[in-house]
């Protein structure tokens, strides 16, 4: 398929970028900078998970209704792409952003979605799933560090 | 009323709320009757007892179930309709979370190239040792090869569609390709691969340590390979079941 972006998403994906430098805090160094959350670092990304989630990067794919951004599946991946160039700090609770969230938002009772994925944003705690390990499953498009236009998966 | 238990439930220690896949159908075929909750981790009979891992920390978990009354609002997509339900949280962890950890892959390429030019073997650069440089550029020729076949699967995805092979062969593929660059890096530390976060002489503060021990643990989490090989093998080669 065609990866190129739309002009939206590429003003998405600077806007993340400056945010991103602007705001990955200058502490964040001295937890190792590790992909995976450490438990020394927990309260850390409560709080950075709190930033994502002022700034509106948490949920990009839930309906506003629902508290998210009403964005599509590019957007999410482009977001978690920045990230990951930028070495930010990790979702502490990607678990509940990154899977229960969508899942509620699909399957969900109108009770549910008013309740749990604004719950789980800001990350008071962090959710956790109960069916598998890890919530990894690494596949992923291609991308490109350069500013390209047809980089990465959008 | 929920019975049971489950292991490697991550972060449980620390969560209000967890996804659980339970069967509420006995007499079922294996795929059907089974429903997902959402469940409160602190509904009475939830007792979590965080794992120590090889890394020293404790971020999985075993979770017992004793005699769980939960209430029919935390059933999520009806019951008995929970490999649906599940179907739809696997597909987000393969797309927004696989994609993450694709790209982290790389830029850990960068990082170990980094460092492979600042330590040195036999009085010249480890970037200059053939057998090394080689290393250096098999991983680097498997990460590109992984970007086309995540691309594959995403552009499956956004079609709508079920994730497919690629999506097995592509787990299995970064597993083996991250376990092989971090076994790269204590060998390219040599002797100072023994020394972790803590030691003063540690190669960059010892995170390498850290997630040389953590990548053990990539063949097991987001579906074993031995899972993932039979999905190939049953489902991409259509061999019969052993």
């Amino acid at each position: 398929m065609d990866f190129t972006l739309t002009p939206d998403q590429e003003a998405l994906r600077a806007r993340v970028r400056a945010w991103l430098t602007a705001n990955i805090p200058e502490d964040w160094k001295k937890f190792g900078l590790s992909e995976v959350p450490r438990p020394e670092a927990y309260e850390f990304l409560r709080k950075w998970q709190k930033t994502l989630h002022d700034a509106g990067f948490i949920g990009l794919t839930w309906p506003k209704e629902y508290g998210g951004q009403g964005l599509t599946f590019v957007e999410e991946i482009l977001l978690h792409e920045e990230m990951a160039l930028a070495k930010a700090p990790p979702m502490l609770n990607i678990l509940g952003v990154g899977m229960a969230g969508p899942t509620i938002i699909a399957y969900g009772t109108e009770e549910q979605k008013q309740r749990y994925p604004a719950r789980s944003s800001p990350a008071r705690r962090s959710g956790v799933r109960a069916t598998r390990s890890r919530t990894r499953a690494p596949i992923s498009p291609p991308c490109r560090r350069a500013p390209s236009r047809t980089a990465s998966t959008g | 009323m929920i019975n049971g238990q489950k292991v490697w439930t991550s972060l449980a220690h620390v969560a209000d709320y967890m996804m659980l896949l339970a069967r509420t159908d006995p007499a079922a075929p294996k795929h059907k009757g089974i429903t997902y909750f959402l469940l409160d981790m602190k509904l009475p009979g939830v007792t979590v007892k965080p794992l120590r891992q090889i890394t020293g920390d404790a971020e999985f978990n075993e979770v017992f179930f004793d005699n769980v009354r939960v209430h029919e609002s935390q059933v999520l997509g009806g019951v008995n309709n929970g490999w649906a339900v599940g179907l739809t949280t696997l597909m987000y962890e393969r797309l927004a979370l696989g994609f993450g950890l694709q790209v982290r892959l790389r830029i850990t390429l960068e990082s170990l190239v980094d460092m492979a030019k600042r330590i040195e073997k036999n009085g010249r650069a480890i970037t200059k040792d053939p057998v090394m440089r080689q290393k250096l550029a098999a991983l680097w020729i498997d990460t590109e090869a992984l970007k086309y076949t995540g691309a594959r699967a995403v552009t499956k995805l956004l079609r709508g569609e079920l994730p497919g092979p690629e999506a097995s062969t592509g787990k299995m593929g970064w597993v083996e390709t991250h376990q092989r660059l971090q076994e790269l890096a204590m060998e390219i530390q040599g002797p100072y691969a023994m020394l972790a976060r803590g030691a003063d002489a540690a190669v960059d503060s010892g995170v390498w340590q850290y997630s040389f021990l953590r990548s053990r643990a990539n063949s097991i989490e987001g579906g074993t390979t031995e899972i993932q090989k039979n999905i190939i093998g049953e489902r991409v080669l259509g061999l019969p079941k052993g």
